[in-house]
Parts: C-alpha cells; sequence; structure tokens
C-alpha cells in the first residue's frame, strides 16, 4: 500500500478501536444517580481518584508539552521550562 | 459497665496494686455516672430532657464532644453521638425481630449531629432528639483510667473493661504484655494471643447482640445516617492504636465499612484482626 | 498551578483520628506520638528519541496533614537533556554548516539529512510548595509557589485555587488561577527575529552573557467534577491560558532557498532565526471520565484546544487497569492526538518573496498525528506501597506544511517522522 493510504487506514482502525472502547466505558455512565456517603467505597479507592498517578502524569505531561503545539486542561497550568 | 473489669498491675507491691484498683474503680464510676444514659441526674440526662433549650457543659463533656464532632466530620457521619434513639426499635436479642422500614424512616429526622447546635460551650438539641455517648464512653473511660493510674502508681498498669484495653507502658517484668482475642462463637476461649507493648485496643463485634431474620444476620452497629446496620461486615473486629478511643473508633468505623471492612483497617495501617 | 482534588476526604486519616483522641484525654499537646504520616510519591522517566533528543526525568512530591484538615504538599524535579534536536532548517543536497547558539563553534550536517544540532546538554531544577485547608466543611483554598531553573531559563510562579462540593460531596467545583513570570537567556544572547544566522565564527568582542527576555503566562482554570454513580465520575474543565512577551525560540532557525526559475532553485540562499507572535491565547476543554469495573479501572479523557496562532487540537486517552491478582495489575495505555498548523508555520522561506510579520519552521507547530501506546505494570507490596513500572512507544506522524520539496529538494523527506520510546519507573505510598 502506497503509504499515505495506509497511514489513512490505520488512523481510521485507531479511531474505530478507540471509538468502541469509549462507548463500552461510557455505557455504564449514563445514569446520575445520588451517591450517598456510605455507598462512597468504590469511588474512595486511590485508584479510583482523579489524581492519582499524578507524578506519571505530570512526567506525561510534561513530555506532550514539549513537543506537541498545545498543552494543559487536565490541571496543569503555568509555565516553567524552556523545553517548548 | 456491664463487662467484667480488669487492671493488671506489675512492678508494685500488693499494697500499691490494691490503691491502683481503687483509684481505677472511683475514676470509672465517677465517668459512669457522669455519661450514662440511664440516670437522671447528669449532665446527659439535662441535654437530653432540655427540650430544645440551650445547656452550658463543662471543659470534660465539651472535650468529648469536640471528639465525636471532628469523627463525625471524618467519617462522614458515620460516627455519631445522636445515634442512640434507634435504640428504641432495634433490639438484638437474638430474635427476628426486624424493624420495618417505616419505624427505621419515621425515627431518622432525630438522628443527624449536624442538626445540633454545639458552639465549644453549650449545646442546643432540636426536641426530640438524643446524645448518648456510649460508642465512645467505654474507650474514653478506660485511657481516663490508664492515664490517671500512670501518673499516680509507680509500676506498669494494663487496663481491661470487657476486651477494650489500654497500657501506657509496658509491664515492669517483661517487654509486653499477653493478650487474648476471644473468639465470637465460644466465650472464653481465646483464639489468638497478641503481645501489647504499649497502645489501645478495643473490639466492635456482635458476639451477643445480633437479630437474624431470613438467614441474614444483622450485627448490633447501626449506620446511623440510614438507620440499619451494614450487612456483609465481619463478625467482629478487634483493631490496635496508640489509645483505645482511637481503637474503638476505627473498630466501630471498619465494621461500618462492612465488607469493605479489612481495606479500610488495611488503609488506616494498623495492626488488627478480624473473625468472621 | 493544581486543580487538584483536594476536598477533605471522608476517609478517617489514622494521624487525624489519633490526635483527636489525644486532645480527648488532654494529655500534652495535640500532637499524636513522633509519626506524622507523609504520602510520597516519587518517579523516573527516561525519554530517548533515537538519533535525537535523550532526557531523564525524575520527580518527588510528598504530601502531609497538619491539624484540622489542612494539608502541605512540595515536589522536586529535575530533568537532563542531552543529544541533538532538529533546529527548523531544511535538509540540503551538499553539507551545511551551522552556527552553534553560543556562536563559539561551528557543526556540520551530511547531505540528505534533517538538520541536528547535536549540541542540546541542559540540566533542570523545580521545586513546588503548595498548602490546603479547609474554609469550611464543604470549600477548601489551596495556595502554592513554583520555580524551575535551567542554563538558560528561569520561572517563577504562583497559583491559588478554591473549589466547594455540593448535594453531599457529589459535585465538586472548582477554580484556579495561576501566573508564571520567566525570563529566556539564551546561550549567545537573544538573536535578532528574522536575522542571518553567523555563517562564520565570531570572535567575541564584547561580554554577550547576560542577554535575556521576559514571559509572562496567565492561566484560568474552572472545573466540575460529578459523581456518576457508585463506579464512576467524570470530570470537565475548562482551561484558558495566555501567555505574552518572548515567545519566540531562540535556537531555532528557518532556511531562505531560492525559488524556482532561478539558476538553482531549491539551494539555500541563507538560514534566518525564527520570530513568533508576543503573544497566544488558548482555550482548551476537558473531559475525563473515570469508570471501575470490579477491581479494575478503566479512564477516559478528551481535550479540545484551540489557540490564536491557528492551531486547533484533538487529544483522546484510554487506561485501562486491570488487576491479574490482588495486587498485580496491568495497564495499557492509548493516546491519539491531532493538530494542525500555527498559521506562521513555514517550513522553509523563499528567496526574495516578502518577509511574513512572524514565520517558524519548528515542526511541533505543525499539522501533525501523535501516537502513544504504553503498557504499565505495577505491584502493590505488603506494606501497601504501589510500584510501577511502564513502558511507552510514541509517534509523531503526518507533519505536513504547505511546503513542499523543490529543485535540490527533490526526494528529500521534509517531514520525517519522530520516534521515541520512554520507560518509567514509580513508586508511591505512605511513610
Amino acid at each position: 500500500m502506497p503509504r499515505p493510504d495506509r497511514i489513512r487506514w490505520v488512523r481510521q482502525l485507531s479511531l474505530i478501536v478507540l471509538l468502541a472502547l469509549s462507548s463500552w466505558v461510557l455505557v455504564g455512565c449514563v445514569s446520575l444517580a445520588r451517591v450517598e456517603p456510605w455507598e462512597r467505597g468504590t469511588l474512595a479507592r486511590t485508584d479510583m481518584t482523579l489524581d492519582s498517578e499524578g507524578v506519571d502524569l505530570e512526567l506525561d505531561d510534561h513530555i506532550y508539552f514539549s513537543r506537541e503545539a498545545t498543552a494543559g486542561g487536565r490541571s496543569f497550568g503555568g509555565g516553567g521550562c524552556g523545553c517548548n | 459497665m456491664a463487662s467484667p473489669c480488669e487492671i493488671l498491675v506489675s512492678g508494685t507491691g500488693p499494697s500499691a496494686a490494691r490503691h491502683a484498683v481503687e483509684l481505677a474503680m472511683v475514676e470509672a464510676e465517677r465517668i459512669e455516672q457522669k455519661f450514662s444514659r440511664y440516670r437522671s441526674d447528669n449532665i446527659v440526662h439535662a441535654i437530653n430532657s432540655a427540650e430544645g433549650r440551650r445547656i452550658e457543659l463543662d471543659p470534660e463533656t465539651n472535650r468529648l464532644l469536640a471528639f465525636a464532632d471532628r469523627v463525625h466530620q471524618m467519617s462522614d457521619g458515620a460516627f455519631d453521638p445522636t445515634a442512640g434513639v434507634l435504640r428504641r426499635i432495634w433490639r438484638f436479642d437474638g430474635s427476628d425481630r426486624v424493624p420495618s422500614k417505616g419505624d427505621v424512616a419515621s425515627l431518622l429526622p432525630l438522628v443527624g449531629w449536624h442538626k445540633a447546635e454545639w458552639d465549644g460551650s453549650s449545646l442546643r438539641l432540636p426536641k426530640g432528639m438524643q446524645i448518648d455517648l456510649g460508642g465512645v464512653g467505654k474507650e474514653y473511660a478506660v485511657d481516663s483510667v490508664a492515664e490517671s493510674l500512670e501518673k499516680e502508681i509507680g509500676g506498669s498498669v494494663l487496663v481491661n473493661f470487657g476486651g477494650d484495653m489500654r497500657a501506657c507502658r509496658p509491664p515492669s517484668d517483661g517487654d509486653q504484655w499477653e493478650v487474648g482475642i476471644e473468639s465470637p462463637h465460644e466465650d472464653g476461649h481465646a483464639v489468638r494471643q497478641v503481645p501489647l507493648v504499649s497502645g489501645g485496643i478495643a473490639t466492635s463485634g456482635d458476639a451477643r447482640r445480633f437479630l437474624v431474620k431470613d438467614g441474614v444476620r444483622y450485627g448490633h452497629i447501626l449506620d446511623p445516617r440510614t438507620g440499619w446496620p451494614v450487612a456483609g461486615a465481619p463478625r467482629s473486629v478487634t483493631v490496635a492504636a496508640g489509645t483505645c478511643t482511637e481503637a474503638g473508633c476505627l473498630s466501630t468505623l471498619a465494621m461500618l465499612e462492612g465488607p469493605r471492612a479489612k481495606e479500610f483497617l488495611r488503609e488506616q495501617q494498623c495492626p488488627f484482626w478480624c473473625l468472621d | 498551578m493544581q486543580l487538584k482534588d483536594v476536598r477533605p476526604r471522608g476517609r478517617c486519616t489514622r494521624f487525624a483520628l489519633a490526635t483527636a483522641a489525644v486532645a480527648l484525654l488532654g494529655n500534652g499537646d495535640a500532637q499524636a506520638g513522633d509519626h506524622r504520616p507523609v504520602e510520597v510519591e516519587t518517579a523516573v522517566l527516561g525519554y530517548s528519541e533515537p538519533d535525537r533528543v535523550q532526557v531523564l526525568e525524575g520527580v518527588l512530591s510528598a504530601k502531609t496533614e497538619l491539624e484540622e484538615g489542612r494539608h502541605l504538599y512540595g515536589q522536586l524535579a529535575f530533568d537532563v537533556l542531552t543529544g541533538a534536536s532538529a533546529n527548523g532548517a531544511s535538509p540540503a543536497r551538499s553539507v551545511q554548516t551551522f552556527t552553534r547558539p553560543s556562536g563559539e563553534s561551528r557543526y556540520q550536517v551530511a547531505p540528505g539529512q534533517t538538520p541536528l544540532d547535536d549540541g542540546f546538554s541542559d540540566k533542570r531544577l523545580a521545586a513546588s510548595v503548595g498548602y490546603d485547608m479547609p474554609l469550611d466543611r464543604w470549600t477548601n483554598l489551596s495556595v502554592g509557589v513554583q520555580g524551575s531553573t535551567e542554563t538558560d531559563y528561569l520561572s517563577l510562579g504562583t497559583n491559588i485555587g478554591i473549589s466547594r462540593d455540593f448535594f453531599q460531596r457529589n459535585t465538586t467545583l472548582g477554580l484556579g488561577i495561576s501566573v508564571n513570570r520567566d525570563r529566556v537567556s539564551p546561550l549567545g544572547g537573544i538573536p535578532v527575529e528574522f536575522g542571518s544566522m553567523p555563517r562564520t565564527t565570531t570572535v567575541r568582542l564584547d561580554d554577550d552573557e547576560g542577554g535575556g527576555e521576559n514571559k509572562t503566562v496567565f492561566d484560568f482554570n474552572a472545573g466540575i467534577t460529578q459523581v456518576l454513580g457508585k463506579n464512576s465520575l467524570v470530570r470537565i474543565n475548562y482551561a484558558f491560558d495566555h501567555a505574552s512577551g518572548y515567545l519566540t525560540d531562540p535556537y531555532n532557525v528557518l532556511s531562505v532557498l531560492a525559488p524556482v526559475g532561478s539558476i538553482a532553485p531549491g539551494t539555500v540562499s541563507d538560514i534566518l532565526h525564527e520570530s513568533r507572535p508576543t503573544s497566544r491565547t488558548q482555550h482548551a476543554v476537558y473531559a475525563e471520565l473515570k469508570r471501575a469495573l470490579g477491581a479494575n479501572v478503566a479512564d477516559l479523557s478528551y481535550r479540545y484546544a484551540t489557540n490564536d496562532w491557528g492551531t486547533q487540537s484533538q487529544t483522546v486517552e484510554l487506561r485501562y487497569r486491570q488487576f491479574l491478582s490482588p495486587n498485580y495489575y496491568l495497564q495499557p495505555h492509548v493516546r491519539y492526538y491531532q493538530q494542525s498548523a500555527a498559521n506562521f508555520y513555514h517550513r522553509y522561506l523563499i528567496e526574495g518573496a516578502l518577509l511574513p510579520s512572524n514565520a517558524s519552521a519548528d515542526y511541533r507547530l505543525a499539522d501533525m498525528t501523535t501516537s502513544t501506546l504504553g503498557l504499565e505494570f505495577g505491584h502493590r507490596t505488603v506494606s501497601g506501597k504501589w510500584i510501577s513500572v511502564a513502558v511507552e512507544y510514541y509517534r509523531q506522524f503526518s507533519i505536513s506544511g504547505a511546503e513542499v520539496a523543490f529543485g535540490a529538494l527533490d526526494g528529500l523527506d521534509l517531514y520525517p517522522d519522530v520516534s521515541a520510546l520512554t520507560a518509567r519507573v514509580g513508586l508511591s505510598g505512605e511513610w
């Protein structure tokens, strides 16, 4: 396959896979139930909190910040280095 | 106290040991008389019969309420000194008389420490609400007795009120106290021997107080937010911590976590023993 | 600035409970014992673009609880960078010579190769301190300062944030602001924008060390976190970023090529330093979903960003943590990113054409797609600490611009893909 076609094929396939995985995750999240404090057992787990693995995420974000044109949004703000 | 109480003294002669026991009895009775819900001449009665009036409190009562308030906040309401009213409909006598949902729902509006108005020196309870310090009273008594004996007696003391215990120091004649944890199945037979250097141990368990209905066993610790006991909790949880009060809170909160009790205790990084 | 999940946890921490118990018993001051637990998180990462940049980074982060639900946190980070980095010039059919940024030496690039400046070597050290406290039962305030220093870059900043819980902590709203003031002091001083890169080594007559320019970055962040059910929650953030001052990369250049129709089309007639605008405003919207499936956790996020340099980007990221046993997990990670070029991105300039007001050939500003594929392996130790090891493959591809290879450049790849491999080791827990 010539290169541009192959790239497009890979891109389309990756998008389809990502969309399929996303829908599967989203399907269980449709209801907006009120969760009482005594039902928060699962949510209290460290790996369910939003910034667990915070240091790992920061290291990743730093790489993307220095390799891509747009950065931030998660909870990352401010400058701090000359790598962009 | 309604359970066997003993004082173990090490490193002193018999007269000092007798003196220790007398001091312990005086202090334990003082606390019991002051905070018992069965008496009509103490501060708890005054608060519970105030019919919505504000009552001034002494420093010790305020310290207890400060503690209860802090743990209430930290546990998102799982620990609540106003949950005593639920006793009216829950009697854990081994039978199958579980209250109806309607009964529980009608009492729930009277439960909730956040509804009480406590400003650090005085307390006003809405009409119908009651204060019950039983959840922390015994462990507080254990710690209070242990710490006052520590100051007064030359040797080392282990205070044991029915399984809630505290030692400020290791025994004079050894490295640790040997403590036995009783199984909820057979009274009097220690299932596990635990070495205690210093600190407190407390147990929450439904060995003798429970209900069984439709094959579901209900332990006697009620979740004040729902008015119901938590299903799936271990039969008994024993926790070791720096003080008996702390251990008592941790064991009660662990029971309220139900099936997640062990994980909760692991997160708190305290020694614990669960019996299912 | 951190718009972290700083609200007080419903979980008891033993330290807080112990402190409360000691206060009750009235013994000594309200410090329980001599051990205050500290949460520590640390990681080291190695990043390598074969034949290009190699980076080693390390972070150490610690958080401790003070009385009354307050927290103190601190972080130290370092990174070491070596290797070669694209300088923006176009490849050519003959050997090219470039002057290093310091002006004191030159380097050569073989025919047909993408010009890389291989003299890059830098060390960076960064530190930050933060403090948060509850204003009342439902509201939390956090403040922090941060600073970082490199050979040619200094950054100082401060941040403040506030968060409030509603509906029994089912909903959390957060707002944050951060301001950073940076100073760029490149080796060799700040180059004149569109100035010619010197072709010969210059003998320094004056002490040109102190040349530098400032840059100010302002960030505003607003977010909502919503519990969707016992097993899932979602976070949506809006981020506003405004940078002003010296935003140009002092080490990047553009090739000026002889036009079609000239004697030697496509050959290099000059090398000019790049020039970027003095301000950039960016808006981004970010949404993240976290869902527990039994013991496993799925984390899916999407971000859309746009800025006034003409770039729009989309990012989709998925992590799935699968537990193999209660204490071991595997976590695959997939990320897909796409950006459109900045409006002043040019692969090269044409001799004789009117100079645009801004131009840069930095490939990181071009139309580009990146993808990341990673796998992390984690283990919880007996004492409750987590160790993780991760390997990731990162690829920047489909890099393209309006300019094509012509004349002498025919057959040369102006937009090569860049690949990188990263390895990361992390440790976190309570001490």
